[in-house]
């Protein structure tokens, strides 16, 4: 019996080095081509032959923009329109990425925190830019010393305020993986047992660990989904914080 | 025909008052600052640790950032928890 | 938090078993593979983003606005109908009370015109009536003091015949001799 950790592991398909570094084609670059070709899978297939009157799958994609455009209008404004269309893909990616991974053989290329810390740092890099583009690079300082507060204070409160900001990429990176990473895990345990137990006990005993294990995927699929939207939606605080620097 | 515009009118209005209140029930705000808190106490704490570190190698000072950062990190999450909750109310 | 827990120590209890394969650490933390999995991120989301950007974002905002305009212009459509309708409800209705104002008035006017040829009928009924009782009044007074003239002569022709039943002999009376009878009865 393999580890429970080995569905993580990566696996070259196609070599390639390009200036001595290893970029080859592996599984987890399989699984990112597939979300995305199912991204414009579902896209195009809703989007085929829209009419005013939509057809149901036309129905599918319309929600998910409307789910994305009212997420930004609820914790931007109007002015978070802008990135409405970044939003949407890294909703729509991170989601078909969870969702892909439920499917048995499949690979999860969510639970690898490279990946997660990657594009949540892109997010803390490109806030960043926003803030000082819209503020000015000393509004944005200003930013860590917050007002109305003792100057004695800001010595302690200054250094709080730097490391939540450079806590955010973390936080968000290791929430999606550690989400992702857990209930894989645990999934494969429990897969484990079922194995176990049932050889041990005439087949009867495999029958808990099953029933636990159906129980745990509809949780893991739930899971996929939250995570999705609460990597989306943070996102979007983010992306507030930067334009209005209360 | 009147009869039926009244009726519609109510209808409308129904509708409008359900909207609005499922509006208010299901504000996704208040769910994002409880998902927040989960990993930020960790996520603070890791990177103040590493900020501690990175500043002992360069002044090579090994264990004093190290501890500083570590208490900073650890109030900064436990300050951060507190300032999430006060503005759930 | 409780699934976090009990994946950790999950791992804990397995770490011991497959250390021994010689790989039992998390693949994720192997940077071997950090490379290619940054370099596809960076290609695929890139590749992704911008078809989205570029091709299926702008669909669905066409789409919608479309779809906003045209239902903005069915409602000042059927705004505008309902307001034409009310119009015409109001003109109909309006005519309705004109006419109920005329048509009664109408009926008045009638009313007023019949009762006035009745009046002047019953009162030339009357006035007829009137003259035709005076004539009948008249006649019968004449025929009345005719009648009174006449009973003095019958009387006397009467008694006269009397007489001659009883006496056996014609007797000739004459007006005076009654008026000498009316005078003096003995």
């Amino acid at each position: 019996m393999a580890s429970p950790l080995s569905q993580f592991e990566i696996k070259t398909i196609v070599p390639i080095e390009v200036f001595g570094y290893d970029i080859s084609f592996t599984n987890s670059s399989l699984a990112m081509l597939a979300t995305v070709l199912l991204i414009i899978l579902f896209l195009s297939i809703g989007l085929k032959n829209s009419s005013i009157i939509p057809s149901k799958s036309q129905t599918l994609v319309e929600l998910s923009y409307e789910f994305i455009a009212g997420m930004i209008g609820d914790n931007i404004g109007k002015e978070g329109m802008k990135y409405l269309s970044f939003i949407f893909s890294l909703f729509m990616f991170i989601l078909l990425g969870n969702l892909l991974g439920m499917l048995p053989y499949s690979f999860t290329w969510t639970s690898h925190i490279i990946v997660t810390f990657a594009i949540s740092f892109f997010i803390f890099i490109l806030v960043t830019f926003i803030a000082i583009f819209k503020h000015g690079l000393f509004k944005f300082l200003g930013f860590f010393a917050p007002s109305g507060v003792p100057k004695a204070m800001l010595i302690l409160l200054v250094p709080i305020e730097v490391i939540s900001y450079l806590s955010r990429p973390v936080s968000l990176s290791v929430r999606l993986f550690a989400n992702m990473m857990a209930g894989h895990t645990l999934l494969k345990v429990i897969g484990g047992f079922v194995f176990v137990l049932g050889a041990n006990s005439f087949i009867i005993g495999g029958a808990l660990p099953v029933a636990f294990l159906i129980a745990l995927t509809g949780l893991e699929i739930v899971i996929a989904f939250l995570q999705a939207y609460v990597f989306a939606i943070l996102t979007c605080l983010y992306i507030n914080d930067a334009i209005h620097l209360h | 025909m009147q009869n039926k515009e009244v009726k519609l009118k109510e209808k409308i209005k129904i509708l409008e008052e359900k909207n609005k209140t499922n509006k208010q029930n299901h504000s996704p705000k208040n769910l994002n600052v409880g998902i927040r808190i989960s990993v930020d106490l960790v996520s603070t704490i890791i990177v103040s640790i590493f900020i501690g570190l990175g500043i002992d190698k360069i002044f090579s000072t090994h264990p004093i950032f190290f501890i500083i950062f570590l208490l900073l990190g650890v109030i900064t999450g436990f300050y951060n928890i507190i300032r999430y909750m006060s503005k759930l109310k | 938090m409780s699934r976090f827990l009990l994946t950790l120590v999950i791992l804990i209890s397995f770490r011991g078993s497959y250390s021994a394969e010689g790989k039992g650490g998390m693949p994720q933390l192997n940077p071997e593979s950090f490379s290619s999995q940054l370099f596809w991120l960076l290609i695929f989301f890139t590749f992704l983003f911008f078809i989205i950007n570029s091709i299926f974002i702008p669909k669905i905002k066409k789409i919608r606005n479309r779809r906003d305009e045209t239902i903005d212009k069915l409602l000042s459509e059927s705004k505008s109908i309902n307001q034409s309708m009310e119009n015409i409800i109001q003109k109909i209705n309006n005519e309705m009370s004109k006419e109920k104002e005329n048509s009664n008035i109408q009926i008045n006017k009638a009313i007023n015109e019949n009762k006035a040829i009745l009046d002047k009928k019953i009162s030339s009924l009357d006035v007829e009536y009137e003259k035709k009782r005076e004539v009948v009044i008249k006649d019968l007074t004449i025929s009345k003091t005719k009648i009174e003239k006449k009973i003095p002569e019958i009387v006397i022709a009467l008694s006269d015949q009397i007489f001659e039943k009883i006496l056996g002999e014609k007797s000739k009376s004459s007006l005076d001799d009654f008026e000498k009878f009316q005078k003096d009865p003995k």
